[in-house]
Order: C-alpha cells, then structure tokens, then sequence
C-alpha cells in the first residue's frame, strides 16, 4: 500500500510541482492545505503517514502548524520545506517537532530521498 | 523534470501576488502606521521568490529576495514607512513583475534590474539598523491628494 501525504504550502503551484514529485514515486496524496490552520485540520481528518509543511503562511505559519500537530500526535511525520536564508527557522521546525527539511528550489531526487528518511 | 509545464501556473500565481502587492502598498500608502501590509507584503514577494528560483528563473528571485530582505527589514524596524520606502517598493513591484513576463517568455536577460537592486540596497543601508520606536504620537496623516502621488510616481519612472 502506498504512502500517503499531506502537501501544505500556500501557492498551487508548489503544491502542484510536490504532489506530482510524490505521485510520480508512487506516493498518494490525499489532501492540500493552504494555511497552517487548515494544516492542523487536515491532518485531524486524514491523519496522513506524511505531511510536507511550507514554513511561511497566511494565517497559521508552517512552525506553528508543526506544534500543533505533534501535540496531536506526536508521531507525526513532518517534512519542512524551506527556502533558501531560513535556517533559523528550519532548527526552530525541527525543535517544533519536524524530522527534516527540504530546500526550495526542489530537485525531485533530493525531496524523495528526504521523505524516505522521515518515513524511516 | 520539465518545469515548462509550471510556467503558466508560475505566471497566474505571480501576477496574483504581485496584485496584492500592489492593492497591499496602495493601503500601506494610506496608512503608514498599519502593521498588517507589510507582513501581506513580505509573505506575497517570499511566495514569487520560491516560485522563480523552482523555475530557475534566477532575476527574478533575485529581485524578489532583496524586496524580502528589505520587507524583513521595515518588519521588525516596527516604524511608520516614508514615502520614500513606499515609492520605491512600487516600483520594485513594477520591475518584479515586468522581470516575471519576460522570464515566462524565455526573455529574462532582457530584465534590466541594475537601478532598481541597486535603490533597494541603498535604502536597506539606511534601514539599518532600525531605530527604537519614536515615543512621540504616531506619525501625522497621510498626503490627502494620493491621486498626484500616483502620478508623480508614473512621472518620476524614468528618474
């Protein structure tokens, strides 16, 4: 059975270019959020083996998704993706509770081989 | 992976957030001392930049990352911005936008972004450090004739 993932970033379009990433490697994914706060919901309904989390949103920004989730569950399995100049804020993820990063500009090999260190 | 197939999805979402930016700056125009355009404005021009560089479209994040630098900036100084500040990130927003159109059109080195990076630098050099809020009364009212702003800004494109 395949994997499945929970895309969080507020532009369709990475959220298009990661969910293709994912799918193409055999990945589901079964829900997208566009705000932390619909983050934390979606992950309630769906409870996904995989969320990759975006760090700068509207409303809800992706670190705070992150507490709020592993209060939830603290067996979430959290990806940041981060742009480039934000390492604070990645060591401030990880410390939230998120298991790794991805850097943006995505290469597909380099986000795939971060999801199967999360997964383990 | 080919990124072509973004390319009409990179350009609806930019043109998006560069509106916002604009519509963000007309209301930070109007009301200096409002706290909530400039978080509106740094989170659209971080979105662009994430975008173009995926895209490879390194002008543009270019761009995009000194207006975020500068936005960061103005964000954690706290204080009211001058009309200097405002003018400038319009323009910004025209030279981002007009750099995104012709990068989806395989026409980026034609963006001539020279001048433009380099105001922002300037300006984030005088931004820099942020002094500690005045602790006088927030800052007068804005211009009330904000159409002859507007047009003195189109006026003043080619200085």
């Amino acid at each position: 059975m395949s994997h499945t993932v929970l895309v969080c970033d507020d532009a369709i379009f990475m959220r298009t270019m990661i969910t293709d990433i994912l799918a193409q490697a055999g990945f589901e994914v079964v829900g997208e959020a566009e705000t932390g706060t619909q983050a934390v919901e979606k992950y309630r309904q769906l409870k996904p083996d995989l969320v990759t989390m975006d760090i700068v949103m509207p409303d809800m920004g992706g670190i705070d998704a992150v507490r709020e989730i592993v209060k939830q569950d603290p067996d979430a399995k959290i990806l940041m993706c981060s742009a480039m100049g934000q390492q604070a804020l990645v060591v401030e993820a990880i410390q939230a509770g998120a298991k790794d990063f991805v850097v943006k500009p995505f290469q597909p090999s380099r986000v795939l081989e971060a999801v199967q260190r999360v997964l383990g | 992976m080919d990124l072509s197939q973004y390319a009409e999805l990179f350009l609806a979402e930019s043109r998006e957030h560069l509106s916002a930016c604009n519509q963000l700056l007309l209301e930070w125009e109007r009301n200096p001392a409002a706290t909530e355009p400039v978080g509106g404005l740094f989170r659209a021009v971080h979105t662009i930049k994430g975008m173009a560089a995926t895209m490879g479209y390194g002008r543009v994040a270019d761009l995009a990352h000194r207006m975020e630098n500068l936005l960061d900036q103005l964000r954690r100084g706290g204080k009211a911005p001058t009309d200097a500040v405002i003018q400038l990130l319009f323009r910004a927003t025209d030279a981002l936008e007009k750099s995104v159109t012709l990068a989806v059109a395989g026409r980026e080195r034609e963006a001539d972004l020279t001048a433009i990076l380099a105001d922002i630098d300037r300006l984030g050099t005088k931004e820099t450090p942020a002094p500690p809020p005045a602790p006088g009364p927030a800052p007068g009212p804005a211009s009330p004739d904000r159409r002859r702003r507007k047009i003195a800004r189109t006026n003043s494109a080619t200085g």
